[in-house]
């Protein structure tokens, strides 16, 4: 996936409107296959939105046009431009499967998530400790990621996504190999980011259950169309949402 | 000190004869050493040979071209320098047209890069006899390089590979992170600004120009085996690439030395040897490894964390 930014940004688009992502009459295709047809929605900064559908329903390939893998054949796609130039984007992929062979550890594959990223060597350490720290992943600092299990490598890429500190962050169906302490543990990790700052999240995901726990908007793709609505949140949750964004 | 000196003693009464030989070996296994690091790491040993036997058919082509293009410019035959200095062209052009055609990704590419290297390799190993079968000259070169003779190297190509191997110890440095990151993660690389696509054409470049430029000097043997075994033992010996891209080069300089030492001592070809000791280090490495796994293990048993939630699948196998 390249940013490419002839796709991607939207020059019109800055914080102060607190719009991330806008996709007006968006139409994707494969060649002559449309894929999704007249996506229309809006993110806004702090949003976390659940992208729902069945396998083959588009998902994945609103986010790679999302990522300028792939332009749109018609419509507006944009991406707020000063993300795009803070590189303030995380995605935490759904396969964490690295080459067999590879050698690394843990300190390495989450060093490397802070490439292109903007501070002095001390304050990436810094960050780097810190979100070790959050995970619960200092004790693995050292070890080679192929000793790993699925749940652990899943927390080092989160971790390499985090240490970004990014303002959108992209999660491509994270808890699909864990089960329910995990993927718990794995949302509170970001929640605690999140409230530090305000990180805005699209969970691609097929679990209705964690998109209402999880999400405030949810997005359900269907039939080459999308429809977006608003998730009624708990008076608890909306506490603990209004809590992070403090 | 002293041992050293007693080591490297042999060498001296030799040094005005082979000096520059082993200069220029000692810096091509340098160079090399770096980009077997990323070739090893992306699975992609195979790359090594097929870019290094493509380039032994670049020598082929421009041995079979040279007197033709001689004959219609009405020079008559070419001979000795510019003989060799038109083959070594060849055979930088194409090796760096095989590891453009052998690199991951690239939208017009068909079949896998696996199935391409093994294209190039096939291909070219079979032009480079063709080419020269009814050439005497000509076959006894490619022989010469099939067998490296590292010992045919020049003043001027130790310098040559001296600069060289100062820009791949400059670039690497510069570019290391990034081009782990490619190497570990081609996708997050994207995601982190870098334009994958000029990225693999930049490796496959470098690693082209590097062998293009070794295999008329050293042969492939010497080339194939530089790339791949230090990198090989660098793996074994450190747990991050990070180290890996400084480990490989330190040992691929200090087996050359080596190598060429006792290779001078019991008057043996001095490739073969460098490739045995390098390919003995191997498992030596490997040995070493394990054991040192082990003992850590029991040491400092690897326990879950406190926070670590239940797995409901198994660990995935190391």
């Amino acid at each position: 996936m390249t940013l490419s930014t002839r796709t991607l940004v939207h020059p019109d688009l800055s914080t102060t409107h607190g719009v991330i992502i806008i996709a007006r009459a968006v139409r994707l295709a494969y060649g002559a296959h449309t894929i999704l047809d007249d996506v229309t929605l809006t993110v806004h900064s702090g949003e976390r939105w659940a992208l729902l559908g069945r396998n083959g329903s588009g998902k994945s390939t609103f986010i790679n046009a999302l990522m300028g893998e792939i332009a749109p054949a018609a419509g507006v796609l944009g991406i707020n431009r000063d993300l795009v130039l803070t590189d303030g984007i995380g995605l935490v992929p759904q396969r964490v499967d690295l080459p067999p062979y590879l050698r690394t550890t843990v300190r390495e594959c989450v060093d490397l998530g802070l490439i292109g990223c903007e501070g002095n060597r001390a304050t990436r350490r810094s960050r780097l400790t810190a979100t070790m720290q959050k995970l619960g992943l200092n004790d693995l600092l050292h070890r080679d990621m192929r000793t790993l299990s699925g749940g652990q490598r899943q927390r080092v890429f989160l971790a390499r996504a985090l240490v970004r500190e990014p303002r959108l962050l992209i999660l491509d169906e994270p808890t699909a190999a864990l089960d329910r302490p995990g993927e718990e543990q794995f949302f509170a990790a970001i929640t605690a980011q999140s409230g530090i700052r305000a990180m805005t999240i699209l969970l691609v995901t097929h679990d209705q259950q964690l998109a209402q726990q999880f999400c405030t908007h949810r997005a359900v793709f269907a039939g080459g169309a999308v429809c977006c609505e608003n998730i009624e949140l708990s008076a608890k949750q909306r506490i603990e949402l209004a809590g992070e964004r403090l | 000190m002293e041992w050293i000196a007693h080591f490297l003693g042999p060498l001296a009464p030799a040094w005005e004869l082979f000096g520059d030989a082993w200069c220029a070996g000692a810096l091509v296994a340098l160079c090399l050493a770096v980009p077997g690091v990323i070739c090893l790491a992306r699975e992609q040993i195979f790359i090594g040979a097929a870019v290094a036997q493509a380039s032994t058919a670049g020598v082929a082509v421009g041995l079979t071209l040279l007197p033709v293009l001689a004959a219609s410019a009405s020079q008559g035959h070419v001979h000795g320098a510019r003989q060799q200095a038109f083959a070594a062209a060849c055979a930088v052009l194409a090796a760096v047209l095989a590891a453009l055609a052998t690199t991951p990704g690239g939208r017009l590419r068909r079949g896998s890069p696996e199935s391409r290297t093994g294209w190039v390799f096939l291909f070219s190993a079979a032009v480079s006899i063709l080419l020269l079968v009814n050439s005497p000259h000509g076959a006894h070169e490619i022989a010469r390089l099939v067998a490296s003779s590292v010992l045919g190297a020049t003043a001027g190509d130790a310098l040559l590979f001296a600069v060289v191997a100062g820009l791949t110890m400059v670039g690497g440095c510069i570019a290391r992170d990034r081009l782990i990151l490619m190497t570990i993660d081609p996708n997050w690389a994207g995601l982190a600004g870098m334009r994958r696509s000029r990225w693999e054409y930049g490796i496959a470049l470098w690693l082209g120009l590097v062998c293009g430029l070794a295999i008329p000097v050293t042969g492939f043997l010497f080339v194939f085996g530089c790339l791949v075994l230090p990198a090989m033992i660098a793996r074994n010996l450190c747990r991050e690439i990070r180290r890996q891209l400084w480990v490989a080069p330190v040992i691929a300089l200090l087996t050359t030395i080596v190598g060429f030492v006792i290779a001078h001592q019991q008057d043996w070809p001095p490739a073969p040897v460098v490739i045995t000791v390098l390919a003995g280090l191997v498992p030596l490495t490997w040995l070493l490894d394990q054991l040192f796994s082990s003992v850590f293990t029991r040491a400092v048993p690897p326990s879950k964390t406190p926070s670590e939630p239940p797995q409901k699948h198994k660990p995935d196998a190391p």
